[in-house]
């Protein structure tokens, strides 16, 4: 009994290993684009995959890793800024731009000022908003991917980029 | 007006290369004339090339990965929970992988030390000064009114199994009992019989971290200060219960065990009988499956506004998501809809 379970404790171990080393990358891009702060981004990252293992012994293989580890990463991120604004301690936007071109003022200098109102007003939408916006144009997922990470059917995807794109601009426009 | 609106939609999913054929040519052909939508979609693609543009392509530091996997699967003793800046906690561990943190602030902490419940604790706190004591291990149990007063007669052996404070420790069950514990558990109502937790080796045995978990969470180390001794239940027969919070801020946490025969419905009492439960408190519910449905009900009433983290089977429920308690005990009841959603963890 006791050999089985460190079998298969092993056994886990090893796929959870393999989990680690392909998405921790492309976890962390996404992070990175929603706080633009490498700092949080590390730590949330490592807190995205602490929290994984945690869960790993009971993830059912239901649906691929990533859409999974992408579930996990949107809480972890939401949770954070929940936390932030709860102490008063929210990051200013101007703060995130900023950050977002350090290292790179060629770039910086040409993509300043779009970059600057598009990415306010992404922070400034709700949760749900931000959610598909991301996952379809920060990381390429396609409809059915989303549905899956969001757990919403493929219709309201669509239906729902569809009014974030459109409150965006909107948002935009009253900024020009 | 209406046509219009749909296509609109459809605009969203053609420039997501979304649409069925029929779609597509559905759009397509509007497109042609109504000047109206073609403008929406050039708006919605110049505004979707902006967006685009803002994201930034940034590799993962090697050494992150490296990092991740020294906290994860190369860790020896699993952390169950982090800290929380609370002055004392349950931790719970069912079976079926339920742990419960119920952790409140109190406002007199004097008065923690007359928070046993069970009476022979009580008791036996009297003549030794108690700060902290574990459940070890609870054995079969019967919730059968008559055990439950026999064995309040007799007095819970206690034993001291370390003179350092800092050095709580989790022994191992003596004996394997009989794990089917009576069903009579979804009946219970006394505070009493609410302490009453069943628990095996097999428990144990298929959550490892149990027995190490003590020592995984810093506020053991907190201790320090303090002359009490770790003290521990030793059952002789039926159940023990023995959830005592520790007397110091950030002290550590007892630990009950719940079968799954009793996790059908389980209750908790908060605060302990002669506590008082401060503005703050937290409890942490940590399932098998992030799915399951659980009830929870405080006083009868159900928690409708408990904070769910759906991907990560935790569920908060914190002192500004219920109606705020009044001095006096609370009953917290977990119930889960399903017969067979709670399940021990399926190895392999």
């Amino acid at each position: 009994m006791k050999k089985r379970r460190n079998k298969n404790y092993e056994q886990r171990k090893e796929i959870f290993d393999k989990v680690v080393k392909t998405n921790t990358p492309r976890i962390y891009k996404m992070i990175y684009n929603m706080t633009n702060n490498a700092e949080i981004t590390r730590e949330l990252t490592q807190e995205v995959f602490v929290n994984a293992w945690r869960g790993f012994k009971t993830f059912r293989g239901d649906s691929a890793v990533y859409t999974w580890l992408y579930r996990i990463a949107l809480n972890s991120v939401f949770k954070y800024r929940r936390e932030q604004a709860r102490e008063g301690k929210i990051i200013s936007i101007d703060d995130i731009t900023h950050l977002a071109t350090e290292g790179n003022p060629e770039k910086a200098l040409i993509k300043k000022s779009d970059q600057q109102l598009i990415k306010r007003m992404l922070y400034l939408l709700p949760r749900k908003y931000q959610e598909v916006l991301v996952l379809r144009y920060y990381e390429d997922c396609d409809y059915l991917t989303i549905s899956q990470i969001l757990g919403i059917p493929i219709g309201t995807v669509r239906s729902r980029l569809h009014r974030t794109l459109n409150e965006l601009g909107e948002l935009v426009k009253e900024k020009i | 007006m209406k046509n219009h609106k749909r296509f609109e939609e459809l605009i969203q999913g053609y420039v997501d290369d979304a649409l069925s054929n029929k779609e597509r040519l559905d759009l397509e052909s509007h497109l042609k004339s109504c000047k109206k939508c073609e403008e929406k979609l050039k708006a919605k693609e110049k505004l979707l090339q902006k967006l685009r543009s803002t994201k930034e392509e940034i590799q993962c530091p090697d050494y992150l990965i490296d990092n991740i996997l020294k906290n994860t699967t190369q860790k020896e003793t699993p952390v169950i929970i982090k800290s929380y800046k609370i002055r004392w906690r349950y931790l719970a561990v069912s079976a079926a992988a339920v742990l419960i943190v119920v952790s409140t602030a109190l406002l007199n902490i004097e008065d923690r030390e007359q928070i046993f419940t069970t009476k022979g604790v009580k008791e036996i706190q009297k003549e030794e000064t108690v700060d902290e004591v574990e459940i070890l291990e609870s054995t079969d149990v019967s919730l059968d009114k008559k055990k439950v007063e026999k064995e309040e007669e007799k007095k819970l052996t206690m034993r001291s199994i370390s003179k350092e404070p800092d050095a709580p420790k989790i022994s191992p069950p003596e004996k394997k009992k009989d794990f089917a514990a009576s069903e009579k558990h979804s009946e219970i109502t006394s505070p009493e019989d609410i302490r009453e937790f069943t628990a095996s080796e097999e428990v144990y045995e298929k959550m490892p971290m149990l027995s190490k978990a003590p020592e995984a969470l810093p506020s053991a180390a907190i201790e320090s200060d303090r002359s009490g001794e770790s003290l521990t239940f030793e059952p002789e027969t039926g159940i023990e219960i023995g959830e005592i919070p520790p007397a110091v801020p950030g002290g550590i946490p007892a630990f009950m065990v719940i079968s799954e025969e009793n996790f059908k419905e389980t209750r908790f009492v908060f605060p302990e009988e002669g506590s008082v439960v401060g503005k703050d408190f937290e409890i942490v519910l940590i399932l098998e499956n992030p799915g399951e449905k659980i009830e929870i009900t405080l006083d009868g009433e159900k928690i409708v506004n408990y904070t769910r983290e759906e991907y990560s089977n935790v569920i908060f429920i914190g002192s500004d998501s219920i109606p705020p308690l009044e001095e006096g005990l609370h009953y917290l009841s977990l119930s889960t809809k399903e017969e067979k959603s709670i399940t021990f963890y399926k190895e392999g």
